[in-house]
């Protein structure tokens, strides 16, 4: 990974989200049924999306990790997974704000919800475990992310199976064309913004191995 | 019949005294608009603090994240400071 | 089908220890009374609507905190008695150790979820209702623990070999287990309320469960044996 690509993806990102938003709140118009509140959808969305694509990314390079002992794969396995923290906590954190405007309850225990938690939740195991595990603990956190990248297509098809209150999957087709350009290019800041906080952490994992590397050898 | 939201009402017929009945919108629909209006007025501002607030919570989150990584950067920097003057060549 | 059958001696064995000792078996169904009587104390003045909610969550929530303690056991035991590494430098292939323990640790969990079963039947009268489709609800309950075992033997062994047995099993394996939960629960109530999709719903629970099998079986080498950088070479095929 270029050491200049997080620079590249962070001013990208901080370039592109001015007139992202000045896109969503001036250019597009309001939603007839839920009103302005559903202005949180266009960043809500793309930052799912960028979740759960951060916990796929994790888990494959978990697997690559766990199955070739790829140190570069361990670093992006943990810099993903982190990041599927700090985006996890804005899904989670957005989304009962949205609720609360437009179906009058925070939290409906709706199946997407809960799925959303629950990744969340297997994230911050991989996390924790990376962080306090006692030595020989990463393999079996290497193989925590792997299910819990598993677990995104349940996500993605828990709505379908469990039909409940939550907008359906299919939500992105039935928006007039206008509000479907206004989400893909609010996804853009935020897609830039994500992959340079993966790079970053990536680059700094790095380091830190190479710092490990080097006390090993200073002590021997 | 009163179709639509504020008809105007039907002309009123002079009274003779030199006045004429101010023809317009009855006290009714006035109060109507004020009610729907306000309502209106609620729900955007409602919907504007419920916007503020998640676009304040999603960027604050990652302002922390950013701020555990500039950290997390300097705590490496000083580790490696602290690494060099063992290999540096004397 | 030498993979069969050594996954069927290592079982077999496995099977044995535990016909002379009873000891995973013995826990895991005495927790699971431990279980039923709590439920039944707490949950006796239910109505009849709220039950028909709640008789799911206390079948598949007795299943979770079993199988976790039955299958760290079923490891812990090896790694006690020092037969694990044993188990890992003998000639068979690894895989087998995967399969033959998921097996008795599925026999366990079945065992426990059939008690648990008979026993909501008796403790609640709107538990009846389960029994009507005596061969769906076979293949629920297995295919729920297929699932939970699928994920939990990964787990359970990798806490069992390696220095990390501070970190609970539990702590790892609920979050992950919890998307089976949803679906066996999704299941369990369609069953209950006599649902015409419940048998799609167990459908859907069987996959899950292959899928989490063939997860847990591609990983299960790796978790216990670290490879070599750069590809498998550090694995015995």
């Amino acid at each position: 990974m270029s050491r200049a690509l997080w620079a590249i993806l962070l001013v990208a990102a901080a370039a592109l989200f001015p007139p992202a938003a000045a896109r969503v709140f001036l250019d597009t118009p309001i939603e007839r049924e839920m009103g302005t509140v559903q202005k949180i959808f266009y960043f809500h969305v793309p930052m799912a999306w960028c979740m759960m694509l951060a916990a796929v990314v994790s888990g494959v390079a978990a697997a690559v990790w766990l199955f070739r002992a790829s140190r570069a794969a361990e670093a992006l396995a943990r810099a993903s997974g982190e990041v599927v923290l700090v985006t996890g906590a804005c899904v989670l954190l957005t989304g009962p704000i949205w609720g609360h405007a437009t179906w009058g309850t925070p939290w409906t225990w709706d199946a997407r919800q809960v799925s959303t938690a629950l990744l969340f939740l297997v994230f911050a195991a991989f996390v924790l475990l990376r962080a306090y595990g006692a030595a020989g603990s990463e393999r079996l956190a290497a193989a925590l992310a792997v299910f819990g990248a598993l677990d995104v297509p349940i996500i993605y098809y828990a709505v379908k199976v469990w039909k409940t209150t939550h907008p359906t999957t299919d939500v992105v087709g039935t928006l007039p064309p206008s509000m479907w350009r206004t989400l893909f290019f609010a996804l853009s800041p935020i897609a830039a913004c994500v992959a340079g906080l993966v790079a970053v952490r990536y680059q700094v994992e790095r380091a830190e191995q190479r710092l490990d590397d080097l006390y090993l050898a200073n002590e021997r | 019949m009163r179709t639509g939201s504020l008809s105007q009402q039907a002309a009123a017929p002079p009274s003779g005294d030199g006045y004429e009945k101010v023809v317009g919108r009855d006290l009714r629909s006035i109060e109507l608009e004020r009610q729907i209006e306000a309502r209106a007025a609620a729900k955007t501002a409602s919907d504007y603090a419920h916007i503020v607030w998640a676009y304040g919570i999603l960027w604050s989150v990652v302002a922390l994240y950013v701020l555990y990584l500039y950290r997390r950067v300097l705590r490496l920097r000083r580790d490696m400071e602290g690494m060099l003057p063992k290999d540096a060549p004397p | 089908m030498r993979g069969l059958r050594q996954t069927f001696l290592l079982a077999a064995n496995d099977a044995r220890q535990e016909a002379r000792h009873l000891e995973v078996l013995a826990t895991a169904l005495f927790f699971d009374v431990v279980v039923l009587t709590l439920f039944g104390v707490g949950f006796a003045g239910l109505s009849a609507a709220a039950l028909r909610v709640a008789l799911p969550a206390m079948l598949w929530l007795a299943v979770a905190f079993v199988g976790t303690l039955a299958l760290s056991r079923l490891f812990e035991r090896e790694r006690e008695h020092e037969t694990f590494v044993a188990l890992l430098v003998a000639p068979v292939d690894r895989l087998t150790i995967y399969w033959a323990k998921g097996l008795v640790g599925l026999v366990v969990l079945v065992l426990c979820a059939g008690l648990q079963l008979a026993g909501l039947r008796l403790l609640f009268p709107e538990a009846a209702a389960l029994f009507a489709r005596p061969g769906l609800l076979a293949l629920l309950v297995t295919g729920g623990c297929v699932a939970y075992v699928a994920v939990g033997s990964v787990f359970a062994s990798a806490l069992a070999t390696d220095r990390t047995r501070g970190v609970l099993l539990s702590l790892v394996l609920y979050p992950l287990s919890t998307p089976i939960l949803l679906f066996a629960l999704v299941a369990t109530r369609a069953l209950l309320e006599g649902h015409p999709a419940a048998g799609v719903y167990v459908g859907q629970l069987w996959a899950l469960a292959v899928l989490l099998a063939a997860a847990g079986a591609l990983t299960f080498e790796s978790v216990m044996v670290p490879a070599r950088p750069g590809g498998r070479s550090g694995r015995r095929r």
